[in-house]
């Protein structure tokens, strides 16, 4: 005996209501369930679909679903940190360097030049704000276009979901706020790596704020084989 | 009557001993078979052992992810029936670290064949 399409339509409900909401994952999933099912009607042809559906899930354990989902996400975002470096390498040709690097030099210059005092410790802890608000900005952009999606995916979520980063721009803002800092703040190594590090945050943002969601669809496809299928 | 749950987590504790070569023996089979599905894995898995080993579907699947993401396995969907399934194969990487780890496990099995049962002999 052969599940049904509608029975499918049922496995899909069944994974939603165990918290699966990510399609890649649903999909796998329900294909499980009904061969489980299917396996099962062989040996009893009489039991019923709700019967048979109850059985299988058991055979996941006591967390359901739940730690195939959490180690999925960690496979996802180990995935998604390869993504950010195959980017990060692809960043540098010869224009962007010299772009790059004209950037740092012009950080530089200005940390040398200002006065010495709290202003300049201002700017920074600005810059690293500004770059916290342009983040948070553009996680709110992307997840509106997830909004209302017929099927999530998860290295889209990944992708399009950016506030995690923000915490990242307040850890050297914090850095910057503290009194240790201050004798540091006009020596010229110091300078030299705030400047890096300016940098290095706003090529991060530009990458993952604006590269990778420029290229969600292409490297959704290149994941997920159902993705152009389905 | 014999609790249907006593016999899962028996065949759990008992899988305990191959829980650290679940990965190896996914490459392993993929190895052989070309491409698999999940499902079918676990129950080639039963067949080969006989129903000694049984591999659970909360283990199977973060297993083949984790392989998946290290870039060890490449992934095919294709329609079956009314739905659409996920096989997994062996990528060029995947091939070489399957060679890699079954030779690092049969080390393991040699030296616990010394630890366990020891010839002595005097020189």
């Amino acid at each position: 005996m052969k599940i049904t399409p509608d029975q499918i339509q049922e496995l899909f409900k069944f994974t939603r209501a165990h918290y699966v909401e990510y399609y890649d994952l649903q999909l796998e999933l329900v294909d499980h369930l009904a061969n489980g099912i299917e396996e099962q009607w062989q040996e009893k042809p009489a039991l019923n679909f709700e019967e048979a559906k109850n059985r299988e899930f058991k055979k996941f354990g006591v967390f359901g679903f739940e730690d195939v989902i959490i180690q999925r996400r960690k496979a996802m975002s180990k995935r998604y940190r390869g993504i950010i470096w195959r980017h990060f390498k692809d960043w540098w040709s010869l224009p962007k360097i010299i772009a790059t690097l004209t950037f740092v030099i012009g950080i530089f210059t200005m940390l040398k030049m200002l006065p010495p005092g709290e202003l300049k410790k201002g700017i920074v802890s600005g810059i690293f704000i500004g770059f916290s608000l342009v983040m948070l900005f553009r996680t709110f952009q992307l997840k509106k276009r997830m909004e209302g999606a017929w099927r999530k995916w998860m290295l889209q979520d990944i992708i399009y979901n950016q506030g995690l980063l923000v915490n990242l721009f307040i850890i050297p803002m914090n850095l910057c706020n503290l009194t240790w800092t201050n004798r540091f703040m006009d020596n010229l190594y110091f300078q030299l790596v705030l400047s890096l590090l300016i940098v290095s945050m706003g090529l991060l943002l530009k990458i993952c704020g604006y590269v990778i969601p420029s290229k969600a669809d292409e490297i959704l496809a290149e994941t997920y084989p159902e993705y152009k299928i389905s | 009557m014999v609790n249907e749950n006593s016999i899962v987590q028996e065949k759990m504790g008992n899988s305990k001993l191959y829980k650290g070569s679940l990965n190896t023996i996914i490459l392993k089979l993929l190895d052989e078979e070309g491409k698999m599905y999940g499902y079918e894995i676990t129950q080639k898995v039963k067949e080969l052992s006989k129903g000694e080993l049984n591999i659970t579907e909360g283990a199977l699947y973060p297993a083949l992810h984790k392989l998946e993401a290290e870039g060890l396995l490449d992934v095919e969907v294709a329609r079956v029936d009314n739905r659409l399934r996920k096989y997994y194969k062996l990528t060029e990487k995947g091939e070489k670290e399957t060679v890699s780890r079954l030779a690092e496990l049969e080390d393991f099995i040699r030296s616990m064949q010394q630890l366990v049962n020891p010839k002595w002999s005097i020189q």
